[in-house]
């Protein structure tokens, strides 16, 4: 019987979400943007619920690619999409006035499923704004006991997608929690 | 004569009182005054001729002047000493004749790469500052100096006069020189680290002035490209092009020691990575991605790291090598093997990352 898996792209307005998805799925992304006009402190028009793409497998399997909704109002969904999911991309984009504390507030939500679930952080932006540097995400996580990778990257490039998704699989082949938590199917 | 020469014909005297320099000099002087090509009586080497009194060391390395074969396209003219005044009118003589058939015939290649080598130590101290230029550094001292956290002076490697990589341990940031927007960081990187590894290339301190032309990536000025645009963004200019020294050592730890492992990771009984390599900005292949989730999972040794790997131990080291020289080794990692009871990732996950991965076109891990 074909299953799907999930993958979790989250993140603050604006981190490349939507881009990341686009850029590996083999349909456009339904992305469910609406006009934020009467908020003029977020994007024109930014993902305020979901973005979604999916790649086929054989055997009729499919990779669903779920891009959680960025603002905090949300949040409530955030964990409905994650429940099942195989990895969870963490996209922060550097050039925010604290992205530290932006990753921060997602770990905090996702707390729960990162004890059993497999992540890595892309940081975007950071060629042009290079502070705060890697080590800051490094240390952030290091407090929280969390040692996941964090990549300099540039998720428009389809390679960059490709090495946060590569970094989350060869997690669960060394062993991490993830590989002992059985996939969802849908 | 060969209008191609552009140096003076260098004409010195060893061996002589000052007296007979000076009067050395006269005869020159006045034998030498039709010679074609310019020439100027020199203190020091190098030279094209060279009056050697005989009996006396003319710094061509054999020792003894006393007849010996000249250094390598120096033509000696040996005078018997002293110089008497009897003697000075025989030796005008033999000046008149033969200046003129130095000038002309002398073959003095070598000569003219002694002075242009001469001229690139020159420029090289004016380069260094005070004090003497250190000789080449082999591959050890490349990394003694890269990995060296005490001096934060700015230095350059420099291949003669050219200056092949200029690196600020204050800002932890080095750059190619010449080295354009449209120049790959990637490329650039693998060839400075290769060159750096080896060998053969001359170290020299700089001064700050030196530097002003080097960005120092701890500002937060660049432009907003607004997108996502962290690896694709080049920088204009090669002001601009300053990289992360990580990006440096990586690549130089990949090619430092492809027969041996480095001292540092050898003398590490477990090995354990304290935080994964920054891929998105170094590059990566599916076997570094693979070493790196296993050494964060938890500690290896070297055997078991390559048995893990499935193999391919020159790449395996090389990688240990490059997380070595960027300092992301736990340093005192206990052993946490786990129980072989415990059953690794379950069958049905590498079936759909192998899917997976097929799907995208990514490699095989």
């Amino acid at each position: 019987m074909p299953n799907a898996y999930k993958l979790l792209f989250a993140g603050t307005a604006g981190a490349g979400k939507t881009t990341a998805i686009a850029r590996i799925s083999d349909i456009p992304p339904i992305s469910t943007d609406v006009s934020t006009e009467t908020r003029p402190n977020e994007d024109e028009a930014t993902t305020v619920t979901l973005d979604f793409g999916e790649c086929s497998l054989p055997g009729g399997h499919k990779l669903l690619l779920y891009g959680a909704p960025a603002q905090p109002r949300f949040q409530f969904m955030w964990r409905i999409v994650a429940r099942g999911v195989v990895g969870i991309v963490f996209l922060v984009d550097n050039s925010r006035p604290d992205p530290c504390a932006d990753l921060q507030g997602f770990l905090d939500a996702f707390a729960e499923q990162l004890a059993h679930t497999v992540a890595v952080v892309g940081v975007g932006r950071s060629a042009e704004h290079p502070s705060p540097p890697m080590e800051a995400y490094y240390d952030l996580l290091e407090r929280r006991g969390l040692s996941l990778p964090v990549f300099a990257v540039d998720v428009r490039q389809r390679g960059d997608v490709l090495l946060l998704i590569d970094s989350l699989f060869h997690q669960i082949e060394a062993g991490a929690p993830a590989a002992h938590v059985k996939f969802a199917a849908r | 004569m060969n209008g191609a020469y552009t140096t003076p014909l260098r004409i010195g005297a060893r061996g002589f009182s000052v007296r007979e320099q000076l009067l050395l000099r006269s005869l020159v002087r006045i034998a030498g005054t039709p010679l074609p090509r310019p020439w100027e009586f020199v203190e020091e080497a190098p030279y094209h001729a060279l009056f050697s009194s005989v009996g006396v060391d003319d710094g061509d390395g054999a020792g003894d002047g006393d007849m010996e074969p000249a250094a390598e396209g120096v033509a000696r003219i040996p005078v018997q000493g002293p110089l008497e005044s009897e003697r000075i009118a025989l030796l005008l003589d033999t000046l008149k004749q033969d200046l003129p058939r130095l000038a002309a015939g002398l073959s003095a290649f070598s000569a003219e790469r002694a002075i242009a080598s001469a001229a690139a130590s020159s420029a090289i101290e004016a380069a260094a500052g005070p004090g003497h230029p250190e000789p080449a550094d082999d591959g050890a001292a490349v990394m003694r100096r890269l990995t060296s956290r005490g001096d934060r002076t700015p230095f350059a490697w420099m291949d003669g006069v050219e200056r092949v990589v200029v690196v600020n341990p204050a800002t932890r940031t080095w750059y190619v020189p010449g080295m354009t927007a449209a120049t790959p960081a990637s490329s650039a990187v693998r060839d400075v680290a290769a060159r750096l590894v080896r060998g053969g290339l001359r170290y020299v301190v700089l001064s700050p002035a030196d530097m002003a032309d080097m960005t120092d990536l701890g500002s937060d000025s660049g432009p907003d490209a607004g997108s996502n645009g962290a690896a694709g963004a080049e920088p204009d200019g090669a002001a601009a092009s300053a990289q992360r020294l990580e990006l440096l050592l990586w690549h130089v730890g990949l090619l430092v020691s492809p027969e041996g492992v480095l001292p540092e990771v050898r003398r590490t009984r477990r090995l354990r990575l304290a935080r994964w390599p920054d891929f998105g900005s170094f590059g990566s292949d599916a076997l570094q991605l693979k070493l790196s989730a296993f050494l964060v999972s938890r500690s290896y040794s070297i055997d078991e790291l390559v048995l893990a790997a499935g193999g391919a131990g020159e790449r395996v080291v090389a990688f240990l090598n490059a997380c070595a020289l960027c300092g992301l080794f736990v340093s005192d990692a206990t052993d946490d093997r786990p129980d072989p009871r415990e059953s690794s990732a379950p069958r049905q996950f590498g079936d759909v990352m192998r899917m997976v991965r097929s799907a995208l076109g990514m490699a095989q891990g």
